[in-house]
C-alpha cells in the first residue's frame, strides 16, 4: 500500500471509525426506498490553489521548480434539522519533492456540524499549531519560526506541523470572540503506527470578520492558545510533567485600513517550554523539545484597484532564541510581491533569507538565500449556494437566519 | 405498487392541503384582507398629497418557515399602495435607511423627466441616509406600480415594488361593469439565494465606497459611470476594466427564481379572491417581477378591461391572460358559476415553493356564499365508492367529507 493511502487511512481508522468502510446505505441514513429520492442537494464549495515556483539559490546556483502546496479542496454543506448545519470537506495537495508522504497528501478529510454558536469538527484538517496565516508565498516558508513544531516529527515533512487529525469543539461567545478545545493526533514519525491522541489544546480568539474590515478598527485579531504535546518524557510520572507545552500569542493590527491603500501588521510569539534537560541539539526531537522562544512579524501592503487587490506586498522577520543551547539561534527575513494578472491569477516574487547558527545546523540545512518566481492560480466558489456563511454581513448585522 | 407506498407517495406529490371549511370562516376572510396592499396615508400640504416612503433591510417570510433578508418599502412586501385620483398633485418623500443606493421609478406614470427615478439618466441615486422628494401630477388613470431602479436585478425582486393606482371618477370600466370590490394582485419572482449573495456583496462594496466618498476620493471609474462614451472608452484604454469584462460587481450567475409570490406571499399563504354569486369583482394584476405569468382561471371567462392601466375600448373575454414583466392587466370576474375555482399560472413551474409543487402563485376564486352542503364531497362528487362508504357509516377523509381546498391535478 502506498504512503499516501496510509495518511488517509489514519483518519478513517483513528477518527471516523469503521463506518466509512461499510457500504453507503448500511450506515447512518437509511433512505427508505423511493421516499428518499427527493433529497435536497447540498452546497458544493470548491477551492483550488496552484502554487508553482521557480526557486533559485544565488549562492550555490541550485535551482528547481516546485509545485508543493498546490491544493484542491471540495466540500458539501447542508442545512440539518434543528438549525444545525453539516459539512464534509475533502482536500489534497502535492507535498514537497523529498517528502515522505507519497505523491498526494490528504490535507483535509473532515466532517463538521455547526449551529449559530458552536462548531464540532472531526477529522484531519489544519493543525492548531499557529494562530495566524502570514502572507508568505507558501504556508511553510517560515515554519521553524511561525509554527509550534510537532515533537513527534522527524523533520522531513513540513506537513507534520501543518495538519493533524483532531476532534475540535469551538464555542462562539459572540460574533468576534470564540473559545476552542481540541484533542489532536499529530503525525507521529517516530512511531508511524501511533494514531492515538498525542496533543490537547485550548484556544481563545478575538477576530474581526473579513466582511467588517472597513469598520476600520485598529485591532483585527488577538489570539492565545496553549498546546500540550503528550510526549513520553523519560523519568517523569504525571502527564503534565511528561508533556511539552507551547504557548502561542498573536495579534493583527490595521495600520492603515484604507480600502485602496491597505496596511496591516501581524505578529506571533511562541514560547516552547521544552524539557530543561535538553541543552544540546543532536536530533530533530532535541530541536523541537528544547526551550525556545520564537517571534514572527509581517507587514503587509495591499493596493486595491477598483475593489479588488491588484498588488500585494509584504515583508517579515522572525527570530528564535534557544535559552538552553549555547550559541544557537535562528533568524529569517522575507520580502514578497504579488501582482494580479486577472481574475484568480497572480504572479509573484519572493526573496527569503535564513540564518541558522550553532547547534541547529546539526539537524537543519543552512539555506541562506532563496529567490522564488511564482505563478499562483486560486479559485474559490460555492456552487448551489443555499445559505450564508457565519460571517456574512447579513448574518452579522441583521441577525443570523436559521 | 403497494398501497401504503402509493398513498404516501401521492401525499408527497400533492404537498400541503388546507381544508376548505376554514376559508369560509369570518376570521379567514379578515386575515385574507390583510394580504392585499395597505394604502399609504397622506397628509395635505396645500393641494399636494404628501406620502412618505422609507427603505430598510428586513426579513420576509413568503410562506411559513421560510425567511430571507430583503429590501422593503415601509417594512412591507409589496410596498404600501399609493392610491390617488387623476390629476392629484403627489409629493413622495423617499428616505433611504440602508447603506445601499436606491431610486424610485413610477412605472407607467407620466411624470416630469427628473422625477422618473433612473440613476444617472435623470437623477443621482438616493444615497445612504438621504431623502429624495418626488413631485408629479397623477396621470394617466389606472393600475400602475412603482419600484426601485437601482441595481434592479436585485432590488426590484428583493421587494422594492408596490402598486400605484390612479382612480378616475368617470371610470368607463366601472360604468360598464359595476363592481363593489376590487383586488390588487402584485406578482413577483424571487431568487432568494441570489438576493442573499448579491446583498452581501453590495453591502460590503458600499462600506468601501462610503469610506471613499467621505474622503472625496470616489471617482467615475468606481461608480462605473462616465460623462460620455468617449470618457468611458478612454478609461478602458487606460486600463479600466468594465464590470462586464471582470466580474467585480455581481455574481456570475443570473437569478433563477425559486419563490413566486402574489403580494409577497406564496401558496398556501397567497391571497384568495372572494366573490359572491351575481357579483362582479375587479382584479388588478401587476407583474413587478422578471418572469412571465400565464394566469388561468377555472370555470369562468373573465373580461380583460385594461392594459397597462388603459381601459380597453372593446373588452374581450378569456380564461387565460399573459401577465408579462412590467405589465398590468385589469380583469373583471363575474360570479356566475359558484364554487371554489383555481386561479393560477399555467406555466406550472411557477406554482412551486423552492421547487416543490404546489406553491407559488397558486390561489383560488372562492364563492363566499357557497352553501355548506355544496362543499360536501360525498353528495356531489360522483365518487360511487365514497358514497357507499358514507352510507355504510365509514369515517371519510377530511373532516366532514369536504374536499381539500385546491384541486391539485390541473
Ligand atoms: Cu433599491
Amino acid at each position: 500500500m502506498n504512503k499516501a493511502m496510509n495518511g488517509f487511512q489514519r483518519v478513517v481508522f483513528a477518527l471516523a471509525g469503521m463506518m466509512l468502510l461499510l457500504p453507503f446505505d448500511s450506515i447512518g441514513q437509511y433512505n427508505g426506498g423511493m421516499l428518499g429520492e427527493d433529497e435536497l442537494q447540498p452546497d458544493f464549495p470548491v477551492g483550488v490553489k496552484a502554487v508553482t515556483s521557480f526557486n533559485f539559490d544565488p549562492l550555490t546556483g541550485k535551482n528547481y521548480v516546485d509545485f508543493s502546496d498546490t491544493e484542491l479542496m471540495i466540500g458539501m454543506r447542508q442545512k440539518l434539522y434543528n438549525a444545525w448545519r453539516g459539512q464534509f470537506i475533502f482536500g489534497m495537495q502535492f507535498p514537497d519533492v523529498n517528502a515522505d508522504l507519497g505523491k498526494i497528501f490528504y490535507t483535509q478529510v473532515f466532517t463538521q456540524v455547526e449551529n449559530e454558536r458552536n462548531t464540532f469538527k472531526l477529522g484531519r484538517t489544519n493543525a492548531p499549531s499557529k494562530l495566524i496565516d502570514f502572507p508568505t508565498l507558501r504556508d511553510d516558508d517560515a515554519i521553524d519560526l511561525n509554527y509550534s513544531l510537532n515533537p513527534f516529527s522527524n523533520g522531513i515533512n513540513t506537513e507534520d506541523n501543518q495538519y493533524a487529525n483532531m476532534i475540535d469543539f469551538t464555542h462562539i461567545i459572540n460574533q468576534r470572540y470564540s473559545i476552542g478545545f481540541h484533542a489532536d493526533n499529530y503525525i507521529d514519525e517516530i512511531d508511524r503506527q501511533n494514531f492515538s491522541v498525542n496533543a490537547l489544546g485550548l484556544e481563545l480568539m478575538y477576530k474581526v470578520p473579513d466582511s467588517e474590515i472597513w469598520n476600520r478598527n485598529v485591532l483585527q485579531q488577538v489570539g492565545l492558545s496553549v498546546l500540550n504535546y503528550l510526549t513520553r518524557r523519560e523519568g517523569y510520572g504525571s502527564w503534565a510533567s511528561q508533556s511539552i507545552r507551547n504557548y502561542l500569542g498573536s495579534f493583527m493590527l490595521n495600520i492603515n485600513p484604507d480600502p485602496v491603500y491597505f496596511w496591516d501588521f501581524s505578529g506571533q510569539v511562541i514560547y516552547n517550554e521544552g524539557f530543561k534537560e535538553i541543552d544540546n541539539i543532536t536530533t530533530y526531537q532535541d530541536y523541537t523539545r528544547t526551550e525556545t522562544f520564537a517571534l514572527f512579524g509581517a507587514l503587509r501592503f495591499v493596493y486595491r484597484k477598483l475593489e479588488k487587490p491588484l498588488l500585494i506586498s509584504s515583508g517579515g522577520f522572525g527570530y528564535k532564541f534557544f535559552s538552553k543551547v549555547d550559541d544557537t539561534k535562528q533568524m529569517m527575513a522575507y520580502y514578497n510581491f504579488f501582482y494580479r494578472l486577472g481574475n484568480n491569477f497572480d504572479v509573484g516574487l519572493q526573496y527569503k533569507y535564513n540564518l541558522n547558527q550553532g547547534k541547529v545546523l546539526n539537524v537543519l540545512e543552512d539555506d541562506k538565500h532563496r529567490i522564488q518566481l511564482a505563478l499562483v492560480f486560486s479559485f474559490d466558489k460555492i456552487f448551489n449556494s443555499q445559505f450564508d456563511d457565519r460571517y456574512s454581513i447579513l448574518n452579522l448585522e441583521h441577525k443570523y437566519i436559521k | 405498487m403497494d398501497r401504503r407506498k402509493f398513498l404516501s407517495s401521492s401525499l408527497l406529490a400533492s404537498g400541503l392541503m388546507i381544508n376548505p371549511n376554514e376559508i369560509f370562516s369570518e376570521a379567514y376572510r379578515k386575515e385574507n384582507l390583510k394580504k392585499f396592499p395597505r394604502q399609504l396615508e397622506y397628509n395635505m400640504d396645500g393641494d399636494w398629497k404628501e406620502f412618505h416612503l422609507t427603505v430598510d433591510i428586513d426579513v420576509h417570510e413568503p410562506a411559513y418557515g421560510m425567511k430571507y433578508h430583503t429590501l422593503l418599502f415601509n417594512n412591507q412586501l409589496p410596498g404600501p399602495e399609493i392610491r390617488v385620483n387623476k390629476g392629484d398633485k403627489v409629493r413622495v418623500y423617499f428616505h433611504n435607511n440602508t447603506i445601499l443606493n436606491h431610486t424610485i421609478h413610477w412605472h407607467g406614470l407620466h411624470t416630469p423627466w427628473r422625477m422618473d427615478g433612473v440613476p444617472f439618466v435623470n437623477q443621482f441615486p438616493v444615497m445612504p441616509n438621504n431623502t429624495f422628494v418626488y413631485e408629479f401630477v397623477a396621470e394617466p388613470t389606472g393600475t400602475h406600480f412603482y419600484h426601485c431602479h437601482w441595481g434592479t436585478v436585485m432590488h426590484m425582486q428583493a421587494g422594492m415594488y408596490g402598486s400605484f393606482i390612479i382612480e378616475d371618477p368617470d371610470d368607463p370600466i366601472k360604468k360598464r361593469f359595476p363592481y363593489d370590490r376590487e383586488y390588487v394582485m402584485v406578482y413577483s419572482a424571487h431568487d432568494v439565494n441570489f438576493i442573499r449573495e448579491e446583498m452581501n456583496r453590495m453591502l460590503y462594496r458600499m462600506k468601501e465606497r462610503s469610506y471613499l466618498m467621505k474622503n472625496g476620493r470616489y471617482n467615475s471609474e468606481r461608480w462605473d459611470t462616465f460623462d460620455s462614451i468617449e470618457d468611458f472608452e478612454n478609461a478602458v484604454n487606460k486600463g479600466y476594466k468594465p464590470p462586464y469584462l471582470v466580474n467585480r460587481r455581481a455574481p456570475a450567475d443570473l437569478p433563477q427564481p425559486n419563490w413566486f409570490t402574489i403580494n409577497g406571499k406564496s401558496y398556501p399563504y397567497a391571497p384568495e379572491l372572494f366573490i359572491k354569486e351575481g357579483e362582479k369583482i375587479r382584479v388588478r394584476l401587476i407583474n413587478a417581477g422578471n418572469v412571465a405569468y400565464y394566469l388561468h382561471l377555472h370555470g369562468h371567462d373573465f373580461w380583460q378591461v385594461a392594459d397597462d392601466g388603459r381601459p380597453l375600448p372593446d373588452p374581450n373575454q378569456a380564461n387565460t391572460i399573459p401577465l408579462m414583466p412590467g405589465k398590468t392587466n385589469d380583469i373583471i370576474i363575474e360570479g356566475n358559476n359558484r364554487g371554489i375555482w383555481t386561479f393560477h399560472d399555467h406555466d406550472t413551474r411557477k406554482v412551486t415553493n423552492n421547487g416543490v409543487y404546489p406553491g407559488g402563485t397558486l390561489t383560488t376564486l372562492v364563492y363566499e356564499d357557497l352553501p355548506p352542503e355544496e362543499r360536501d364531497v360525498v353528495k356531489y362528487s360522483g365518487n360511487i365508492n365514497l358514497k357507499k362508504m358514507a352510507e355504510q357509516g365509514h369515517k371519510l377523509p377530511f373532516d366532514g367529507g369536504t374536499l381539500p381546498k385546491y384541486p391539485l391535478d390541473e
